[in-house]
C-alpha cells in the first residue's frame, strides 16, 4: 500500500510515523527545513516541491497512491492538492479543512467535496475525542468507531439510575435507539431481548458522540457536575456546545475579550469567562475547584498543563487536556492529568480507518466479558439485496447495527448497501471468522 | 550512544561475516584442503563466540536506534571486520603478521585491493574466494545488506544505511528504507550473475568468473592470479571487466531508474556525464602516451580504457603495470585516483558530483570577486545544491586532503620514500589498491612496517565510510551519554 503525505510539519511526520507500518509512505513539503526532520524521523521517502503543481503530484506518482492525505497548514493547499491528486487518480484523498465554516454538517468529516474521497475537520475530531473522556469518566469503558463519527459506552446502572426498570430500546436520544446491548454478569444480549433495565447491568450505548453522552448522563443523572473549559478557541467552542445540550453547568475561561462576546452571543446556555486560566486567584475567585471535570483546550501546551495542573491542586476531580505536541503526553500523565489527546492521534486513527481494502476496520474489547465490539466494511453487493440481520455472520455473532460514515446508527432491518459499515459484537478472537464470512459474501456477490 | 544498542547490533552484524565464511569452508572441505578448512571452521567458530557475547552483553535490542548508536554501530562492525575478516588468514598461515591479516581483510571489505600477499597463485582457492568475497559484501555494504534482511529495524535503519552509504546527496529510491537496501542488493546481485555468464562465455573458468565478477562489481581489485586480469591475455575478459568496471562505478540508483522505465533520467543525470567526459578524456590521453608501447591503436586504447577504468572506479585491477607509462599519464592517474566513482556507487574516492560541485563553487567563487552583488546558486543539472550540501562538500574535500597529507607525512616518517607514501595513502583512501612506485601495480604492500599498515588501514575504512562517520566516532560527544 502505498501514501502520499502532503505536508511535512508535525502532524504531516506524527501521521508519516503512525503509518509507515502499514504502507509505503512518501511525504511532500516545500519547505526543505521540514524535509530534513521527516528524513530524520520517518522511514518515508521524501520529496520537495509545491503539492499543488501536478508536475511534484506526478513526481510522488499519486496515481499510484492508495491514500494522498494533504495536511499543510493551508486549507486552500490542502483542498487543492487533494482534489489534484483524486483527479489524478488516486484511490483515496483526503484533505485537512480547520475552518469550519467550510462544511455544511456537523461531521468531524465530509465526503466527495470536489472529488476529495474525505475532508476532516481536525478541531471536530479533537472535540469529539474529549468528549468521549469526558464521558469516560462515569463508563466501564468507552470506545469511537467510523474513523469518530460514533462513539460507543458501556455505561453501568447504579442503584438509583431513572432506567432501572426501564426496556432499555427506550432510552432513546434523538429518536434513534442509543442502547443497543445489555452486559448482565459476563454475558451480551440484544437490548431487544431484554425487558427491563436492572441494577448492575452494562449498557452497551452506541450512536453519535452527543447521543451517547446523553444517554450516560440520564443514567448517572445524580453525577450531574460543572464542566470547565480553558480555552474558547474552535475546539473550545465545539465542545461547550455539545455539552451545554446535557449538562447544566458549562463555563468557558477565555483570555481574548473579543472572542468572549462572540461565544457569549453564540453559546447563550454557556457561562463565558474572560480571563487567565493560569492564574490562580482568578480561578480561586471563580470556585474553578468545585467542578466535576476540567479541559484545558489552549493553542499553547504550556498554558494547558499548567491550567490543568492548577485545576488539579484546586480540587477538580478530573482534568484532560489538548497536546499539541504528541511527545509531551506522557509528561502529562506523568503529572498526574487523567487523559490527554491530540489532533495528530486522532487525525491518523480517521486516516487508517481510511485506509483502503481492509475488511475489519477497528474492534475493542468489551470489558468484564470475553466479547469484543467489531467494525466491518461490507463488500459490493451488486444487485444483492439484504439486510444487516442477512448477512452470514459466524454463529455466536450479534449485529448492533449499520453505521453511516457521518456517525448516523441505523437499525439492523434496514437494507444494507456495499462499503457501509456494519457493528458486531461477538466472543474475542472471532475477527478471522469475520473477516472469512465477508470474503464469501464478497466472492458470491461478484458470481 | 548508548552501548548496548550498539553492541547488540554489532553482533548481529558481525553473525553476518561468520555466515560468509560458510562459503570458503564448503570450498575447502570440496577441494580436501585440511588446512583452510581448519582455518575457516575456527575463524568462524571464533566469529560466532564473539557475536553471541555483544548480543549477549548488549541485551534485548531497543526499538529506537539513534544517530550516535548507528555511527557507532557502523565504527565497530568494521573495526570487527578487519580483525575477524583477517583471521581466516592467520589460522591457516598465508599471512603470519597480525598487521598485515588485518590489513588485507579491511582491504578486502573497503574494496581497496591493496594487498600484502606476494604470491597470489599460491593461496588456496578458499583464501582466494573469502578475499573477493570481502570485495563483494563490503562493496554494497554489509550494513546496507543487514538493513536489508533483517527485520524492520524503522527510522534508526535509516541511519544505519545512511552512515555507510557513500555520497553527498543518498537518494532513496523507494521509500521504505529497507526496500531502498533491498533494491540495492537486487540489482548489485543481478549485476554480478550477468558479469559471471559473460565471463565464463569469454572464456574464463566458472571458479575465476565468479572470483572476478564479485571483486569488479565490488570495486575490489583482488584477483586469484597474481598477475591480474594480464595473467587471462584475454582482450574479451578486459573489455568485458572495464565495461563492468564503469558500472559499478556509477549511481546504482539510476539503475533502478532504468529498471522503472526511466531511461532519460540516466542520460541526463549531470554526475554520470561528468564522469564520463573526464574517463574519455583520461583514456584518450593515456592512450596517445602509450602508443609507443602498443602501436596497435586498439591495443592501446584497450590497456588505456582498462587501466584508466581500474583506477576512475577505484577497483584496481591491471592488465599490465602503469609503472612503465609515461610521466603524465601516470601523474594523471594519481590524479584520477582522487576523484573515485559516482556517488551511490560502490567505488572510492571523493566522488564525481563532489568534484563537479567544488568547481562550481569555486568558479562561482571567482565570479563573485567580479560581481559581488551577483547572488547565484550551485547547481547539479535541474537541482539547485543547498548552501549547506555545498559547504559540508567544501569541508569533506579539505578533511580528505587534510588526511592525505598527514597519512602520507607519517608513512614518509617511516621510511618510505615520497612518491611510495603519497601514492599509497591516496590509493587507500580511495579505495583504488595499487599505487605508484613500491606499492605500484606489480608490488605490493607486504613491506610497509605493522603501524603503518595499521595506519592505511584506518585510511581504508576512513574513504570507505567517507570519513565523517569515522571520525564522528573518535569525538567526546559521540561518546556522551
Amino acid at each position: 500500500m502505498k501514501i502520499v503525505i502532503i505536508g511535512g510539519g508535525g502532524v504531516g511526520r506524527y501521521l508519516g510515523t503512525a503509518l509507515t507500518e502499514d504502507a509505503e509512505v512518501v511525504v511532500i513539503d516545500r519547505d526543505p527545513a521540514n524535509l530534513a526532520e521527516v528524513e530524520d524521523s520517518v522511514d518515508a521517502l521524501t520529496l520537495r516541491g509545491d503539492a499543488t503543481h501536478r508536475s511534484t503530484l506526478r513526481q510522488a506518482e499519486v496515481h499510484k497512491a492508495d491514500l494522498v492525505v494533504a495536511v499543510t497548514g493551508s486549507d486552500t493547499v490542502n483542498v487543492a492538492a487533494a482534489a489534484l491528486a483524486a483527479d489524478m487518480g488516486a484511490l483515496r484523498s483526503v484533505a485537512r479543512v480547520d475552518d469550519p465554516g467550510f462544511y455544511e454538517t456537523k461531521a468531524a468529516h465530509e465526503s466527495q467535496v470536489l472529488g476529495i474521497h474525505a475532508v476532516l475537520c481536525a478541531s471536530r475530531l479533537v472535540a469529539a475525542e474529549l468528549l468521549r473522556m469526558l464521558t469516560g469518566s462515569d463508563c466501564r469503558h468507552t470506545f469511537s468507531m467510523v474513523g469518530g463519527a460514533l462513539h460507543g459506552a458501556i455505561v453501568d446502572v447504579p442503584a438509583d439510575s431513572p432506567a432501572i426498570g426501564q426496556p432499555p430500546q427506550r432510552l432513546r436520544t434523538d429518536g434513534s435507539e442509543t442502547v443497543r446491548a445489555v452486559i448482565r454478569g459476563s454475558r451480551v444480549r440484544a437490548a431487544a431481548d431484554v425487558s427491563e433495565v436492572d441494577e448492575g447491568d452494562g449498557l452497551l450505548t452506541l450512536g453519535p458522540p452527543i447521543n451517547v453522552a446523553r444517554v450516560v448522563h440520564y443514567v448517572h443523572e445524580r453525577h450531574a457536575n460543572r464542566v470547565v473549559l480553558i480555552g474558547g478557541g474552535d475546539i473550545g467552542g465545539q465542545l461547550a456546545t455539545s455539552l451545554s445540550q446535557f449538562e447544566s453547568d458549562v463555563r468557558v475561561v477565555e483570555l481574548d475579550r473579543a472572542r468572549c462576546e462572540s461565544l457569549a452571543a453564540e453559546l447563550p446556555k454557556v457561562r463565558i469567562i474572560h480571563g487567565n486560566g493560569t492564574n490562580l486567584a482568578f480561578l480561586r475567585d471563580e470556585r474553578i475547584g468545585d467542578s466535576g471535570s476540567m479541559c484545558a483546550v489552549t493553542r499553547s501546551d504550556e498554558v494547558n498543563l499548567m491550567a490543568s495542573l492548577l485545576g488539579r491542586e484546586l480540587g477538580v476531580r478530573r482534568t484532560f487536556a489538548l497536546v499539541h505536541r504528541p511527545g509531551y503526553a506522557s509528561v502529562y500523565n506523568h503529572l498526574g492529568i487523567h487523559g490527554t489527546t491530540s489532533a495528530h492521534e486522532v487525525m491518523a486513527r480517521t486516516l487508517r480507518w481510511l485506509l483502503p481494502g481492509r475488511r475489519v476496520l477497528g474492534h475493542s474489547a468489551l470489558p468484564g466479558t470475553d466479547h469484543e465490539i467489531v467494525e466491518l466494511r461490507v463488500p459490493p453487493l451488486r444487485k444483492r439485496r439484504l439486510t444487516a440481520r442477512d448477512l452470514p455472520m459466524p454463529p455466536g455473532m450479534l449485529v448492533l447495527g449499520v453505521a453511516r460514515e457521518s456517525g448516523e446508527l441505523l437499525r439492523t432491518d434496514v437494507e444494507i448497501e456495499g462499503g457501509e459499515h456494519v457493528l458486531v459484537v461477538g466472543r474475542a478472537g472471532g475477527q478471522r471468522a469475520l473477516d472469512r464470512a465477508l470474503s464469501r459474501l464478497a466472492r458470491e456477490a461478484s458470481d | 550512544m548508548n552501548l548496548r544498542t550498539v553492541a547488540a547490533l554489532t553482533g548481529l552484524l558481525v553473525a553476518l561475516v561468520a555466515v560468509m565464511m560458510l562459503a570458503p569452508l564448503m570450498l575447502a572441505l570440496y577441494d580436501g584442503d585440511n588446512n583452510a578448512a581448519f582455518g575457516y571452521a575456527t575463524a568462524m567458530a571464533a566469529t560466532t563466540l564473539v557475536s553471541v557475547s555483544l548480543r549477549r552483553w548488549g541485551g534485548p535490542q531497543s526499538a529506537d536506534i539513534h544517530r550516535k548508536d548507528a555511527l557507532g554501530v557502523v565504527a565497530l562492525t568494521w573495526l570487527c571486520l578487519g580483525i575477524f575478516g583477517g583471521l581466516p588468514f592467520l589460522v591457516e598461515g598465508s599471512i603470519s603478521n597480525v598487521a598485515a591479516a588485518v590489513f588485507e581483510a579491511v582491504s578486502g571489505f573497503t574494496t581497496t585491493g591493496a594487498t600484502v600477499v606476494a604470491d597470489v597463485d599460491a593461496l588456496s582457492r578458499a583464501t582466494n574466494l573469502w578475499r573477493c568475497q570481502m570485495h563483494w559484501f563490503g562493496g554494497m555494504g554489509i550494513v546496507v545488506l543487514f538493513v536489508a534482511v533483517f527485520p524492520q529495524l524503522g527510522v534508526g535503519a535509516k541511519h544505519l544505511f545512511r552512515t555507510e552509504v557513500p555520497g553527498p546527496i543518498t537518494e532513496g529510491l523507494r521509500p521504505r528504507i529497507k526496500q531502498t537496501a533491498l533494491a540495492l542488493w537486487w540489482i548489485y546481485a543481478g549485476l554480478t550473475v550477468l558479469a559471471t555468464v559473460m565471463l565464463i562465455v569469454a572464456g574464463l573458468p566458472i571458479y575465476d568468473a565468479i572470483l572476478h565478477a564479485m571483486s569488479t562489481l565490488g570495486t575490489g581489485g583482488f584477483s586469484s592470479r597474481s598477475a591480474s586480469i594480464g595473467a587471462y591475455n584475454n582482450p574479451a575478459v578486459e573489455w568485458i571487466i572495464a565495461l563492468f568496471m564503469l558500472v559499478a562505478g556509477l549511481n546504482f540508483g539510476l539503475y533502478y531508474g532504468i529498471l522503472r522505465g526511466r531511461w532519460r533520467d540516466f542520460f541526463r543525470n549531470y554526475e554520470l556525464r561528468f564522469y564520463l567526459l573526464i574517463n574519455v578524456a583520461i583514456i584518450g590521453v593515456v592512450a596517445l602516451s602509450i602508443m609507443h608501447l602498443h602501436p596497435a591503436p586498439g591495443d592501446s586504447l584497450r590497456h588505456a580504457a582498462f587501466q584508466t577504468l581500474a583506477v576512475t572506479t577505484t577497483t584496481g585491477f591491471m592488465t599490465e603495470d602503469f609503472e612503465r607509462y609515461p610521466d603524465a599519464a601516470r601523474y594523471l592517474l594519481l590524479l584520477a585516483m582522487f576523484m573515485g566513482g559516482c556517488a551511490g556507487s560502490t567505488a572510492g574516492g571523493i566522488k564525481a558530483s563532489r568534484v563537479y560541485v567544488l568547481f562550481k563553487v569555486a568558479l562561482g567563487e571567482l565570479r563573485s570577486l567580479v560581481n559581488p552583488n551577483v547572488v547565484r546558486s550551485v547547481r547539479l543539472g535541474s537541482t539547485t545544491i543547498p548552501t549547506s550540501i555545498a559547504w559540508g562538500i567544501v569541508v569533506f574535500v579539505t578533511t580528505y586532503f587534510l588526511i592525505f597529507a598527514v597519512c602520507s607525512l607519517a608513512l614518509v616518517a617511516q621510511g618510505l620514500d615520497l612518491i611510495t607514501a603519497m601514492s599509497a595513502v591516496v590509493a587507500c583512501l580511495s579505495s583504488v589498491g595499487p599505487g605508484l612506485a613500491d606499492v605500484g601495480p606489480t608490488q605490493n604492500y607486504g613491506f610497509v612496517p605493522g603501524s603503518g599498515k595499521l595506519l592505511l588501514s584506518f585510511c581504508m575504512i576512513a574513504g570507505r565510510l567517507e570519513i565523517f562517520a569515522l571520525l564522528a566516532v573518535f569525538s567526546p560527544e559521540c561518546w556522551r551519554r
